[in-house]
C-alpha cells in the first residue's frame, strides 16, 4: 500500500474515532442529567424525612399524653376529671401546630396523586379554627365550660387521627420517589456501560490509527535523505 | 531497521501504552461510578432503617412500659375488663404503627407475617375468657419483645448493611488507587512517547546542522 493511502486511511479512522467518542459523550450527558434528577429527588426526600421525623415525634408525644390521660382519668376526682381531660387534650391539640406548615409544604412535592383535598382541607380548617380559639382562650379557663370541652375533644380527635394518615401519605410519596430513583440508577448503569463500550471502540480505532501511523512512518524511511 | 525507524516504533509503542492506560482509566471510571451508586443506595437504606427504628421504637417503648406496669403493679382501679380494654388499645396503637411502617417500601422485610404473629397472639389472649392476670406473663412476652421484633430486624439489617458498605468502600478505595496509578503510568508513557518523537526530530536535525557547520568551516 502506498504511504499516501495509508495516511488517508489513518485520517478516516481518526475521524470515525472522534464520531464514536462524541456518541460516548452524549451518553455521559444523559448520565449527568440523570444525576441531576436524582439530586432533585434526594432534596425532596429530605423534606419528606424532615416532616416524617417531626410527625413521628409529635405523634409519639400525643400517644404518651393519651396513655397518661387514660390513667389519670381513672384516679382523678369526678368533679375535675373531665376538666383535666380537656386540658390534656388542649395540650395535644396545641402540639399539632406543625400541621399548618406541613400542609402548606405539600404542593412542593412532585408527586401529588396522594393528595386528599377533603381530609387536608378539613384538618387545615380545624387547625386554623383551633389556633384562633387558643389565642382567645389562652388566658382564661375554657375547660370549665362544657361546650369548650366538647369542642376540644372533637378537635383533638380530628388532629390526632391525622398523624397516621399523613405518615402513611408521606411513605406513599417516598415509595414513588424511590421507584423513580431506582429507575434512574438503572438508566445510569445502562448508559454508563454503553458509554464504556463506545470508549473501548474509540480506543481500538485509535490503536489502529497509531499502528498505521507508525507503519507509514517506518515505510516512508523518513530522515534518510 | 535503522536507528530512526526504531525510534519511531518506540514512540508508537509508548503512545499505545499511554492510550491503553487512558482506556483502562475510562473503563475503571464506570466501575467506580457503579460502586459509588451502590454505596449511596445502601447508605440511604441504612438511614431509612435508622429513622424507622426511631419512629417505631419511640412508640414501642411507651406501650411496652405502659403494658408492663399495668400488668405488674397492684392497682385496685383496674378490673379485668378495664385492663383488657387498655391492653387492646395498646395493641391497636402498636399494630397501627406497624402498618404505617410497612407502607414504606424502602424497608426490605422478607417475611412481614412473622412480625404480625405476636399481635395475633395478643388478640387471641385478650379475647379469651381467661383472667388477664393469669395470662400476664404470656401477654408481657408478646408485647415485649413480641411487638418490637421489627426493631431487632431493622438493627440486624443495618449490621449487614454496615459490613456490605465497608466492603464496598474498600473496593472503591482500591479502584481509585489503581485508577490513579494507571493514570500516572499512562502520563509517563505519553511523556516517553513525546521524548522519542523529539529524539526523532533531533536525529533528523543534528546531522543537517553538522553538515551546515562543516560547510561553514570550509568556507572559512
Amino acid at each position: 500500500m502506498k504511504v499516501t493511502n495509508l495516511i488517508r486511511l489513518a485520517l478516516i479512522i481518526l475521524f470515525s474515532s472522534c464520531a464514536v467518542a462524541t456518541i460516548g459523550l452524549i451518553s455521559e450527558n444523559k448520565i449527568s442529567d440523570s444525576y441531576d434528577e436524582i439530586e432533585q429527588i434526594r432534596t425532596e426526600k429530605k423534606l419528606i424525612k424532615m416532616w416524617k421525623l417531626g410527625f413521628n415525634t409529635t405523634y409519639a408525644d400525643a400517644i404518651s399524653s393519651k396513655l397518661m390521660d387514660a390513667d389519670f382519668y381513672l384516679v382523678e376526682q369526678d368533679n375535675v376529671k373531665e376538666i383535666n381531660r380537656c386540658i390534656r387534650n388542649w395540650q395535644i391539640a396545641k402540639r399539632a401546630g406543625l400541621f399548618k406548615w406541613a400542609i402548606d409544604d405539600y404542593p412542593k412535592f412532585q408527586v401529588q396523586k396522594f393528595y386528599n383535598p377533603i381530609i387536608f382541607n378539613e384538618v387545615k380548617a380545624t387547625q386554623e379554627k383551633f389556633s384562633k380559639w387558643d389565642k382567645t382562650n389562652s388566658k382564661t379557663k375554657p375547660c370549665l365550660i362544657e361546650s369548650n370541652r366538647v369542642y376540644i375533644n372533637k378537635t383533638t380527635t380530628t388532629l390526632y387521627e391525622f398523624y397516621p394518615f399523613y405518615l402513611s401519605n408521606m411513605n406513599k410519596i417516598q415509595n414513588v420517589l424511590n421507584e423513580k430513583e431506582f429507575h434512574l440508577y438503572q438508566s445510569i448503569e445502562n448508559q454508563s456501560s454503553k458509554a464504556a463500550n463506545y470508549y473501548l471502540f474509540t480506543f481500538i480505532i485509535l490503536l489502529l490509527s497509531t499502528f498505521i501511523i507508525v507503519i507509514f512512518d517506518v515505510k516512508s524511511n523518513r530522515g534518510q535523505n | 531497521m535503522n536507528k530512526l525507524q526504531i525510534i519511531i516504533v518506540c514512540a508508537g509503542l509508548f503512545q499505545i501504552f499511554s492510550q491503553a492506560s487512558d482506556q483502562y482509566v475510562i473503563q475503571k471510571e464506570q466501575v467506580i461510578r457503579k460502586v459509588e451508586n451502590e454505596i449511596t443506595q445502601k447508605q440511604e437504606l441504612m438511614e431509612e432503617n435508622v429513622n424507622s427504628n426511631i419512629s417505631y421504637g419511640t412508640v414501642y417503648q411507651q406501650i411496652a412500659k405502659d403494658t408492663f406496669l399495668k400488668l405488674r403493679l397492684n392497682n385496685s382501679k383496674f378490673d379485668d375488663n378495664l385492663l383488657r380494654e387498655h391492653l387492646k388499645r395498646n395493641k391497636n396503637i402498636m399494630y397501627n404503627n406497624f402498618k404505617i411502617l410497612m407502607t414504606n417500601s424502602s424497608l426490605q422485610v422478607d417475611d412481614p407475617e412473622k412480625f404480625i404473629q405476636p399481635f395475633k397472639k395478643i388478640e387471641v389472649l385478650l379475647n379469651s375468657k381467661k383472667n388477664i392476670m393469669s395470662i400476664k406473663d404470656e401477654l408481657i412476652s408478646n408485647f415485649t419483645p413480641g411487638t418490637g421484633l421489627m426493631l431487632n430486624e431493622l438493627y440486624a439489617q443495618n449490621k449487614k448493611l454496615e459490613t456490605s458498605i465497608s466492603d464496598l468502600n474498600d473496593k472503591h478505595k482500591n479502584n481509585i488507587r489503581n485508577k490513579y496509578f494507571i493514570l500516572i503510568t499512562g502520563m509517563i508513557c505519553n511523556i516517553i512517547s513525546i521524548f522519542f518523537v523529539l529524539l526523532f526530530f533531533l536525529s533528523i536535525l543534528v546531522p543537517k546542522k553538522n553538515k551546515k557547520i562543516k560547510i561553514s568551516f570550509f568556507k572559512n
